[in-house]
């Protein structure tokens, strides 16, 4: 038998923070594209010789390592929902936040956003707020 | 380009048995666990019995005096500075078992003399605890083991 009582209120802990660095992250030539597309309110992705449309945009495809040219995607779908109850470091949040990710038909992968109102897995979507994260409703 | 500065907050817990066993101490408690199939008792505790693969079955409450094991005088401090006068710490057996190297122990500051640790006398000497008088739950809540 567990004489553990699981509880976190009973449980001693160190609480600090680490001393980290500041680092810069390139996004790249495709990434760059994808933000100012953003901005625009436009989804791009790249076409790819073979067909394939991915997004985000990525510099190379990755089949023949060719550049592809960027395109214009419209309705998104949402694909995937899930609700967030807690903070990072474990705080119940007031209000659950709904994240989900966002695809284009014919297209291969998706964008992580926020979803607000009662929009289901599978309907059609429509960006509420152009800027990060993202928000999106039901279309 | 972008440019961020993570925030790499930390929590680190004491887990299930330490926090037991740290917030004992605030009473004036050395607290372990007891595992009745090898009757092992673990100090520092732990939820699980290493030998028998199974879960301890309970706390147990020791006494608050043991017997030197180990002992080593350092002149250097924690910080790496150099000491005059050398912090003595060691391993104490808090109480009897069978076997010389599995007990129920801690390591903790010895307060003796340098002389007794250079000749060794210090071995085998029975101590007993040394308690703040204002304790928090932590390991510093005792000041050293003393000779009784």
């Amino acid at each position: 038998m567990w004489s553990k009582k699981g509880r976190i209120e009973d449980l001693i802990f160190w609480k600090g923070n680490m001393e980290v660095e500041a680092y810069e992250y390139d996004e790249g030539n495709a990434g760059k594209k994808f933000i100012e597309g953003i901005k625009e309110g436009k989804f791009y992705g790249i076409k790819c010789s073979s067909g394939k449309v991915y997004v985000p945009p990525r510099d190379y495809c990755p089949e023949d390592m060719t550049e592809g040219n960027y395109v214009e995607l419209t309705e998104p779908y949402l694909d995937l929902l899930t609700e967030v109850r807690e903070d990072s470091y474990g705080n119940k949040l007031e209000k659950p936040i709904k994240v989900g990710i966002i695809r284009f038909l014919n297209a291969k992968g998706g964008i992580i956003v926020r979803v607000e109102g009662d929009a289901k897995e599978g309907d059609k979507v429509k960006v509420i707020k152009w800027e990060w994260p993202l928000v999106v409703g039901k279309a | 380009m972008i440019r961020y500065v993570p925030k790499a907050k930390y929590s680190y817990s004491a887990g299930q048995a330490q926090s037991v066993f740290l917030n004992g101490l605030k009473e004036k408690k050395i607290l372990g666990t007891v595992c009745n199939k090898c009757k092992k008792v673990y100090v520092p505790p732990k939820m699980y019995c290493e030998e028998c693969f199974k879960p301890t079955d309970g706390w147990v409450e020791l006494k608050d005096e043991g017997i030197v094991h180990t002992a080593i005088a350092s002149f250097v401090s924690w910080t790496r500075d150099r000491l005059e006068e050398p912090i003595i710490s060691g391993t104490i057996k808090l109480y009897g078992s069978e076997r010389d190297y599995v007990f129920p122990g801690m390591f903790h500051r010895i307060c003796t003399t340098y002389d007794k640790v250079r000749d060794m006398s210090i071995i085998g000497a029975k101590v007993k605890a040394v308690w703040n008088e204002k304790r928090v739950g932590s390991i510093e809540d005792i000041q050293c083991f003393k000779e009784v």
